[in-house]
């Protein structure tokens, strides 16, 4: 019989955007919802397509926030679903480990949540006729290390069956390899389509049967998680052929945008590039997005751009006009990587204190770790260490490159070199 | 240039002393303390650039023991010209004489230019020096010694090198301190913490969520029984109210109860009798005695009602009708006497008389006897009716009384009440009403806090479902985290050029060191015998930094009073050697300088004094004879004087 379900994962309920400060209440309003609003497009594109069940691969809190409204949300959510009979699995994942629920909420009975304590199989009955089954774990806490999904086989290969699990499948480096297996351990199960859940870019790891999938997070969480988010749409026909749909439910979109600043001549260049960047973002993301800017290149601006004080006004002149808007593009950062018009290499031979700099500096490039001693003071900081994210290696040289800028400028400035 | 020899005229305790034909190298001058050997270096010093002013709180050496104030010594330049240099009274210094050996006319160059421009200062510090010069430590920060140990070839960007670097830490200072200032970051991370207390505050307060959907529960389970619980103890307290209500009534209507049995009795009514029933014997009774009075009423016509005396009455009345006949004779006799008198029939009349008479007497008698019974029956009627009307009062009592009780006890379930009434007294009636009532009230108001909980319960849970308190903090705590993690970024940013600048001007340091410090670095290796081996002079700072073979360094004040001796010294001779290459090899003179010395680094130095002499002659002034033995042993060609008892001789 065909049928289609949907697959979604890391809703993150009431988790809050990194990335964003001084954002007025209307906008920041919509950010705080974003999750929500993300959850809702869910549960009405289930409705709306008339999907048999939907499936949820874990992540659906953040549960260390321990947020009650974000579990109120996703069981108005799941009442939905149900009042139009639309069953709903649900396997935890490591942000929200079973037992860190309350458990005072009462959960519809079309809802099941896999129990942590043994692999379980639910058969999917309709008029009398099993459509499918679905094997899923939850975890029992948060750190699992375990290659849970080695341990799941397809005991009817009559029907259906489908992996509900939260895990990580081949090497990533982005993500904690919580429950890592291999596609090779998925593959010779007798499973026909794997939910996955944890990574949160949506990734189709093989859209062959088995098809193993990804759907990434129903909304981008912070700078780094750009462009649409959603689910997918998973139709099976009579022959258990899968086809994937992706729908987008991100209310708030993520954007990076690098411009440079090679071309530019006056102050005005900048502000005009930025907002026509704004207005494409607009018109391609159909929804309040957020965008993050970075200025590269090389040129007379970027003179100016060296004081703080210019990017400040700069995002002031720009954010005032998105501050009312419903369809906003906010700039959540404007980053200056530019740097001035000299010739560092030529520079870097000379025999002078420049050259003797320049030297250093490539040096230190290379060598990250003397330069992380330079850090410690605030960043092992006892107090601020918790909330001062440790730079990454790329990080560092970006930052070397941007000091090397600072101290370029200053030298000139004081000398003209 | 070299001394050749000198003169004293007069200087402190010094008059018409001299020595000639000093050795162009190394000089030893031997005399215990108080000899006079600080005398004769500030001599030297003297004749060549001046005496100290009076208002000085140097010494002047004015003679002590005659002469004039001043003296002179012959020197030797490099290329070989000789002068005569006299120093004699006159100005606030002294006048100064130049003649070149064998001439008369004072020579046209000024004591500057042979000395190509060595001034007192430098002198005095680095040429002609005590234990004193040589600890000082402000040898670094005199203006004349600092621009000639840090003179670097000019270079792009490293006289501002300092000044970028105090400027990016003046900068990196107003955002954050590790010791929790009021800066920008230090703010940050106090609004943080305070931020994230609200929200475990929050997070605890789900704990409560949890605690008040339990307490729901409960309460609606003990809400579902309380009300028919309440029902129940109401009842009960509205019965134990009316019963307490109806005792006394019910009480009363015994005591009439049993009055009116006994009345009912006392009348001969049947127990039941009603007021009807009264009131029908009434009727009777009353008939009865009308019927005695009028004797008239037919006899048949008399009710048959028990417990009157019918059959007395009927025959009372019988016989006042019979007497009534008996009166017919006696107006018959008296009719016939009327008759007979009026006939003159005495028989008649006397028949008349007799028969009247006898009729008379006969109803006489007959007719009294007879109103006694009467009266006597008309009394007992008389007493029923009476025992009747209290009984039919008694009777109408209890019937009020009873409707009375009615009232209160109503018409259903009355025979239960009554026989409560009748079996339970006053008091624990009374008692049990109240006790009813207390519980009522209880149970009431303990019902009433449970709807009041409930409601607070359910309102509490409602606003804690739709709180975005907490995704408000946290979205809080992701600002403040944004905005701390951007100037941390400019902090680290300020943090790395500055550590980059720094290395940038270390390996400069190491690589483009002045003269000075590479020649004293040679001296330093010497005199510590290997224990330090390099010297570095930051660009812009008046200070040096000493180094360890393996890489430590140490800055001035870190150093042993012996070890910053040597170095001073060191830096001293490089200076020394410094100026040698370009100018005039100036005569060394030094006061006892190796005290502080332990024997290893004093055997060191002595050697490097020593060889020092090669390039410029020195005058050493000690009074340690192990210091002689160390010269005699480093240099056995170095001659030797002794100042004693106000001479100066060669020994």
């Amino acid at each position: 019989m065909a049928f289609a379900f949907l697959h979604a994962a890391d809703l993150h309920l009431d988790c809050q955007f990194e990335g964003i400060s001084k954002a007025p209440n209307d906008i920041s309003n919509t950010l705080r919802e974003a999750t929500f609003a993300a959850w809702r497009s869910v549960v009405k594109s289930a409705i709306e397509h008339g999907v048999e069940f939907v499936l949820i691969a874990g992540d659906v809190f953040n549960s260390k926030d321990r947020s009650l409204r974000a579990q109120i949300r996703y069981r108005d959510g799941l009442n939905e679903l149900a009042n139009y009979g639309i069953e709903t699995f649900v396997v935890h994942g490591n942000h929200d480990p079973a037992g860190s629920w309350n458990a005072s909420i009462d959960w519809p009975d079309l809802v099941h949540t896999f129990t942590h304590e043994r692999i379980e199989t639910i058969p999917v009955i309709r008029k009398g006729c099993k459509i499918a089954a679905i094997t899923g774990i939850s975890y029992a806490q948060r750190d699992v290390r375990e290659n849970l999904a080695a341990k799941f086989h397809a005991e009817d290969t009559e029907t259906f069956n489908i992996g509900l699990l939260h895990c990580t499948c081949g090497a990533s480096s982005e993500h904690e390899p919580y429950a890592p297996c291999s596609v090779s351990d998925l593959s010779d199960k007798g499973f026909d389509y794997w939910a996955l859940g944890h990574v949160h870019t949506r990734s189709i790891i093989s859209s062959r049967s088995p098809v193993i999938a990804y759907p990434g997070n129903t909304q981008g969480l912070n700078p780094n998680e750009t462009g649409a988010r959603g689910c997918l749409l998973v139709s099976v026909d009579d022959l258990k052929k899968v086809d994937l749909k992706f729908i987008d439910t991100d209310a708030v979109r993520w954007f990076q945008e690098a411009i440079s600043i090679d071309e530019m001549t006056r102050d005005q260049d900048i502000l005009d590039a930025i907002q026509s960047k704004i207005e494409e973002i607009r018109t391609k993301a159909h929804r309040p997005s957020v965008v993050r800017i970075s200025l590269t290149g090389r040129g007379v601006l970027h003179k100016s751009l060296v004081r703080q004080s210019f990017i400040n006004h700069l995002l002031d002149e720009i954010r005032i006009k998105e501050a009312r808007r419903e369809d906003f593009v906010w700039v959540e950062s404007i980053s200056d990587a530019t740097a001035a018009e000299i010739d560092i290499k030529e520079r870097r031979k000379g025999q002078d204190f420049v050259g003797d700099f320049l030297r250093v500096t490539e040096e230190a490039k290379q060598n990250t770790n003397s330069i992380r001693e330079l850090l410690e003071p605030l960043f092992e900081h006892k107090e601020a260490r918790s909330f001062i994210q440790a730079p990454s290696n790329e990080r560092i040289i970006e930052w070397i490159e941007r000091a090397e800028t600072m101290v370029l400028d200053e030298l000139a400035a004081e000398e003209s070199i | 240039m070299r001394l050749l020899d000198f003169y004293i005229d007069g200087f402190g305790i010094f008059h018409n002393v001299g020595v000639k034909d000093l050795s162009p190298k190394l000089n030893l001058f031997i005399g215990d303390n108080e000899a006079g050997k600080s005398t004769l270096l500030a001599f030297f010093r003297a004749v060549l650039f001046g005496f100290e002013s009076k208002t000085s709180k140097i010494n002047q050496y004015l003679p002590l023991s005659g002469g004039n104030h001043g003296g002179q010594i012959s020197i030797k330049t490099k290329d070989n010209r000789e002068f005569l240099i006299k120093r004699t009274p006159g100005g606030a210094q002294g006048q100064i004489t130049i003649t070149p050996r064998g001439g008369e006319t004072p020579s046209e160059e000024s004591i500057s230019e042979i000395l190509k421009g060595v001034t007192k200062d430098l002198y005095r510090n680095v040429f002609a020096f005590s234990l004193d010069e040589l600890q000082d430590m402000e040898f670094l920060q005199n203006e004349t010694i600092s621009s000639r140990i840090y003179s670097f070839g000019a270079s792009a960007g490293k006289t501002s090198a300092i000044d970028i670097e105090n400027r990016i830490d003046k900068k990196m200072k107003e955002l954050f301190t590790p010791r929790g200032e009021v800066k920008e970051i230090n703010n940050l991370l106090y609004s943080l913490n305070q931020t994230s207390k609200k929200i475990e505050e929050i997070e605890k307060s789900v704990d409560s969520y949890d605690e008040h959907r339990r307490r729901l529960q409960e309460i609606e389970k003990q809400l579902e029984t309380i009300d028919s619980e309440i029902a129940a103890k109401r009842e009960t307290a509205e019965k134990l109210k009316l019963l307490n209500k109806a005792k006394p009534v019910w009480e009363e209507l015994e005591k009439i109860e049993k009055e009116a049995e006994m009345l009912l009795a006392a009348a001969s009514l049947p127990k039941t009798a009603s007021i009807d029933d009264i009131a029908k014997r009434e009727d009777s009774i009353k008939y009865a005695r009308e019927s005695l009075y009028s004797n008239h009423i037919p006899l048949g016509m008399l009710p048959k009602e028990n417990n009157l005396p019918w059959e007395r009455i009927k025959r009372e009345i019988n016989i006042n009708r019979i007497a009534r006949f008996i009166l017919i004779p006696a107006l018959l006799g008296i009719a016939a006497v009327i008759a007979g008198l009026a006939g003159t029939n005495s028989i008649i009349a006397t028949a008349g008389v007799i028969v009247s008479a006898v009729a008379i007497t006969v109803f006489g008698l007959s007719y009294h006897a007879s109103k006694k019974r009467t009266e006597k029956l008309l009394e007992e009627l008389a007493s029923m009716a009476e025992q009747c009307a209290a009984a039919r009062n008694t009777i109408a009592k209890l019937d009020w009384i009873k409707s009375k009780l009615t009232d209160i006890i109503g018409k259903e379930n009355t025979s239960e009440i009554m026989k409560r009434l009748a079996a339970e007294d006053e008091s624990t009636i009374a008692y049990d009403a109240e006790r009813a009532d207390e519980e009522l009230t209880k149970i009431e108001q303990s019902s009433r806090q449970m709807y009041e909980e409930r409601g607070r319960l359910k309102q509490e849970i409602e606003s804690a479902e739709r709180s975005d308190n907490l995704a408000k903090e946290l979205q809080q705590r992701e600002e403040l985290k944004t905005e701390l993690n951007e100037k941390a970024e400019q902090w680290a940013i300020m943090a790395i050029a500055k550590g980059l600048l720094k290395r940038a001007r270390e390996k400069y340091e190491k690589e483009k060191q002045p003269r000075v410090i590479t020649e004293a670095i040679e001296f330093i290796k010497t005199i510590t015998c290997g224990a330090y081996s390099g010297i570095y002079a930051p660009i812009g700072k008046k200070t040096v930094y000493i180094e360890q073979p393996n890489g430590l360094r140490k800055t001035v004040t870190e150093l042993s009073r012996g070890t910053r001796e040597q170095l001073y010294l060191a830096l001293r001779f490089g200076l020394i050697r410094e100026y040698g290459t370009n100018a005039e090899p100036l005569p060394i003179i030094m006061d006892d300088i190796l005290v502080n010395f332990d024997p290893k680094r004093a055997d060191a130095a002595t050697q490097a004094i020593a060889d020092l002499a090669e390039s410029n002659q020195i005058l050493f002034f000690t009074c340690h004879p192990e210091t002689i033995a160390r010269f005699k042993k480093a240099n056995p060609s170095a001659r030797y004087y002794t100042i004693d008892n106000l001479s100066i001789s060669e020994c």
